[in-house]
């Protein structure tokens, strides 16, 4: 039945699909003729993805009955021998048929066209990567207005009042939704906000669908107003449900109350400090005690430490000052908290702006930060401030593409700042393989002089604390080499300017600096673990690693205050850490304390290591002598 | 086994409108009923529950001694549909029409669904669209004869068609499938077209079903009388069962069911100059119930 369901849909619906066919040529056209002017393609591949392919879904989905009611068919169809929701269901199949067919060679034109690859910057959910969200975008919406409009479509045979009902409700609902979670995104609860946004885009057409079965298989659908009205009742009720089994499930699994992200976490005077969205926490080593140190929450968990201060900004959710964030400062004993900077007077060049990121100098005296989206007369990207609130002062960094900085550290005895700032990048832009470009800010003239261009993720890896060596007076970098079509690992001397390439032979992955700053150990995409040593300028340890869990290779590597390399490792499903002595040969493994379905990141400091559990929100520590485990969050 | 279909107190009504209440019938194997009613006395409604199409308010439909209901879907094997108005899927040929319905019968012959298409004369590559209107009912038959059905449902099929295309339906098709032992239930409005072929009668008529009985047994039992008198007639013939009366100065003329020989016996007690009594065609019977 349902073959021939499709061979019958399939010609019913022809004027439908080469309507589809014939506008992704037409965009195909476009796209070739536009292919170096990225503002038109931007704007085209926006217009496929956010308007042709949703329109295309719900027309395919409203038409579902509508011939049915056109020449009376639909008793024809419900006079067989055969269930009404299995004429239903294959009518849905059906026409999903279409869908995916119509789907596919958007796929292949997005293969065959480089505009419509994934760009980082336009096709964007949070929490997902670009290939997801554009998966999103390109698959589950398209589903999600064609199963709505679909469902809808039993109740008039005229295509277009089902699609635009369709997409009225489709907007109605995520805007409902939207204002529905604005609180958790208030509080910063974005994993907790995307989740019900996803359940509730999924679940509420689920319930339009199953209303929809449903009144086909009860209803007399002779009678349109009886029809609509039994439909509404249906779908009143299961979206109702769907709301409450959302809630329940909210609340079932403590999703809401648990979600308690370990933002950042640093070590500074044998503690480890880390900012959740409930505040600041600090596990002193010595006594093993978990201490909260500030009530206020971090935003998106900024943190940054430096002698014996704490900065943090915060975001007042309520009163007066709702909306306008705070730098603050503390001391690392959770003491003397007080505002540096706020964003919510009218006079201050930083009214309205939003700070990210922060970074105190290695002595605490001075706090660095990026304010974006300030008064437009306002040129200043950087400013810096004392720890006492005096001395703001703003610096142009002159980069009009900037997109996003990252502060690396201050230098040289605190007179200039390092930080790492990433272009915009738009799909088919002759930029697109740009890299991020390394710079140095003189604090006392404002000069601003670019070290190296061209720098790879993992931005992580190159713009962390512990990339650099200001001991030392060296940066470590990821840098990609036309030539070789490689991303080489570089170390930069900050004092001559001088750059070496560790490990030109493969591409470097991921790398990290001994606690000392003699010593650096990177990752390369064929496997191999090295180590660099700046005292005999060579590489004194190379190896093929086999066994380890090498994913997201930013966060394997860490060096233990003794001299060892820890890597993860995963053995029949048990994840483990491993300890590699000077000749990276395995010392011993030690099981983690929870089930992870993900790599786990790893942090170290003296005779401790901390994971975080991303999947609880808990956070470990282990006890390298003793081999013992305490969850401290 | 001895009935076919059984319906028992079935009510169906559109909003306020009561379409028919309290409907009792029975279908006995093999024969061919006639549903007879005015237009949009709720024919084509009864049919529509009968095959699941919509559902009804109230009252109990049984198949083969087996309850069905609006979500039953296996009896439906059983019972082939020719509706009013042809329309099937315009875009088919002939041929997909009828690989379309074998994917929903296990019974579906299709050695049959090809003698049928030959016999009607019909090219399995023809667009549909391009048929006339015989054509497609020939079409429907052979599409609801190739599931091989035990009972046929035909609603008003042969409206719109031309007088030889109808007789040649009605005398081939319909008589031959009731001699082969297929029941059927033939709705239509144009009752002569049932004189010859019907074996039992229902007539709908204002949500009640005012006739059920055996074609034969109605036409013995209805019987228009005239009478005529020399002097004033009287003003009540005092008779029960007067479907129809009319009078014209000397003459009465009425119509009466059922009939029976102590009627005419009180008629002629009336001692009129004349009394002519005559059997009604089928229509004739079927307008008289309706009349009032």
């Amino acid at each position: 039945m349902l073959k021939r369901m499709i061979i019958k849909e399939w010609k019913e619906k022809s004027g439908l699909f080469l309507f589809a066919l014939a506008g992704l040529v037409l965009f195909f056209v476009a796209f070739s003729v536009y292919s170096k002017d990225k503002d038109v393609l931007e704007i085209l591949a926006s217009t496929l993805l956010f308007i042709f392919l949703p329109i295309f879904s719900l027309l395919l989905g409203a038409s579902g009955f509508s011939s049915e009611f056109q020449d009376g068919a639909w008793a024809y169809l419900f006079s067989r021998p055969v269930q009404k929701w299995r004429v239903w269901l294959a009518k849905y199949v059906s026409l999903f048929t279409i869908l995916l067919v119509v789907i596919f060679l958007f796929t292949l034109l997005t293969k065959l066209h480089p505009a419509l690859k994934p760009a980082p910057d336009t096709f964007n959910f949070p929490l997902v990567d670009e290939y997801m969200s554009f998966g999103i975008l390109a698959f589950v919406l398209p589903l999600l207005l064609f199963t709505t409009a679909f469902s809808l479509s039993i109740l008039s045979e005229k295509v277009h009042v089902v699609a635009f009902l369709a997409g009225l409700a489709w907007i109605v609902l995520q805007v409902a939704v939207t204002r529905a979670i604005s609180p958790l995104l208030a509080r910063e609860m974005v994993p907790s906000a995307f989740s019900l946004i996803s359940l509730t885009s999924l679940l509420v057409p689920l319930s339009l669908a199953l209303a929809s079965l449903m009144t086909v298989g009860r209803t007399d659908f002779s009678q349109s107003k009886r029809r609509a009205w039994i439909y509404t009742k249906f779908a009143a009720l299961f979206v109702l449900a769907s709301i409450c089994l959302i809630v329940l499930f909210a609340l079932g699994t403590g999703r809401l109350r648990r979600e308690r992200y370990v933002y950042n976490l640093e070590v500074c005077n044998n503690a480890f400090y880390f900012a959740t969205e409930r505040g600041f926490y600090k596990f002193d080593l010595a006594e093993e005690q978990t201490e909260k140190l500030a009530r206020h929450p971090s935003m998106w968990g900024q943190m940054s430490m430096g002698g014996d201060k704490v900065a943090f900004v915060t975001y007042h959710y309520s009163g007066k000052w709702r909306g306008f964030a705070d730098l603050r400062i503390m001391n690392t004993n959770g003491e003397e908290e007080s505002s540096l900077v706020g964003t919510e007077n009218q006079q201050s060049p930083l009214y309205g702006g939003f700070f990210y990121p922060i970074r105190v100098s290695p002595k605490g005296d001075r706090v660095a930060f990026i304010a974006r989206y300030v008064p437009k007369s306002t040129t200043q990207e950087l400013w810096v401030i004392n720890s006492d609130g005096s001395g703001l002062k703003g610096y142009d960094l002159g980069i009009v593409d900037a997109d996003f900085y990252r502060l690396i550290s201050f230098g040289e005895s605190e007179r200039s700042l390092f930080l790492l700032c990433t272009g915009k990048i738009k799909p088919g832009s002759r930029y697109q393989r740009a890299g991020a470009r390394l710079l140095r800010v003189n604090l006392d003239s404002g000069q601003v002089e670019t070290l190296a261009d061209q720098i790879r993720k993992p931005y992580v890896a190159s713009l962390a604390p512990e990339a650099t060596t200001p001991e030392a007076g060296l940066i470590a970098y990821i840098q990609y080499d036309e030539g070789m079509s490689r991303e080489i690992l570089i170390v930069l001397n900050l004092e001559t300017l001088g750059k070496h390439q560790i490990y030109p032979e493969d591409s470097v992955v991921g790398f990290c600096w001994n606690k000392s700053g003699d010593k650096l150990a990177f990752l390369t995409a064929n496997s191999k673990l090295g180590v660099f040593s700046t005292v005999e300028d060579k590489i004194v340890q190379i190896k093929e690693l086999t066994g380890y869990d090498l994913r997201w290779p930013s966060q394997v590597l860490d060096w233990t205050s003794d001299g060892r390399l820890m890597l993860r490792k995963l053995e029949q499903a048990e994840r483990l850490i491993s300890l590699l002595d000077a000749n990276l040969i395995e010392q011993k493994t030690i099981r983690l304390p929870f089930p992870s379905h993900y790599p786990p990141q790893i942090w170290t400091a003296g005779k401790y290591v901390i994971i975080e559990n991303t999947e609880n929100h808990q956070l470990w520590v282990l006890d390298l002598t003793t081999e013992k485990w305490i969850q401290i969050y | 086994m001895s009935e076919l279909l059984k319906i028992t107190d079935l009510s169906k009504s559109f909003g306020r409108h009561i379409v028919f209440s309290d409907l009792n019938m029975k279908l006995s194997p093999g024969k061919v009923y006639g549903l007879l009613g005015l237009n949009g006395e709720g024919k084509t409604t009864l049919i529509r529950i009968l095959l699941g199409v919509i559902p009804a308010d109230r009252g109990k439909i049984r198949y083969k001694d087996s309850a069905v209901s609006y979500r039953s879907a296996a009896y439906k094997e059983e019972v082939g549909y020719i509706p009013e108005d042809p329309f099937f899927f315009g875009g088919m040929t002939v041929g997909e029409l009828l690989d379309f319905n074998a994917a929903f019968y296990r019974r579906w012959d299709g050695g049959r669904a090809e003698d049928l298409l030959k016999r009607f004369s019909l090219d399995k590559k023809a667009r549909i669209k391009t048929l006339s209107r015989g054509m497609k009912l020939r079409l429907e038959m052979a599409v609801a004869l190739a599931a091989r059905p035990s009972l046929l449902v035909l609603d008003d099929p042969t409206s719109g068609l031309d007088v030889p295309t109808r007789h040649d339906f009605l005398q081939d098709i319909i008589r031959e499938l009731a001699d082969a032992g297929t029941t059927l239930l033939f709705s239509t409005h144009l009752v002569h077209e049932l004189e010859r072929i019907v074996d039992h009668l229902f007539i709908l008529h204002r949500g009640r079903l005012i006739l059920d009985e055996e074609h034969e047994a109605v036409k013995n039992s209805v019987r228009r009388v005239r009478l005529n008198f020399q002097k004033d007639p009287p003003q009540n013939l005092g008779i029960d069962g007067i479907l129809v009366e009319s009078r014209d100065g000397q003459w009465i003329e009425v119509i009466i069911y059922p009939w029976s020989d102590d009627k005419k016996k009180k008629l002629e007690g009336f001692s009129p100059a004349l009394l002519d009594i005559e059997p009604l065609t089928l229509e004739e019977i079927f307008r008289s119930f309706v009349a009032g």
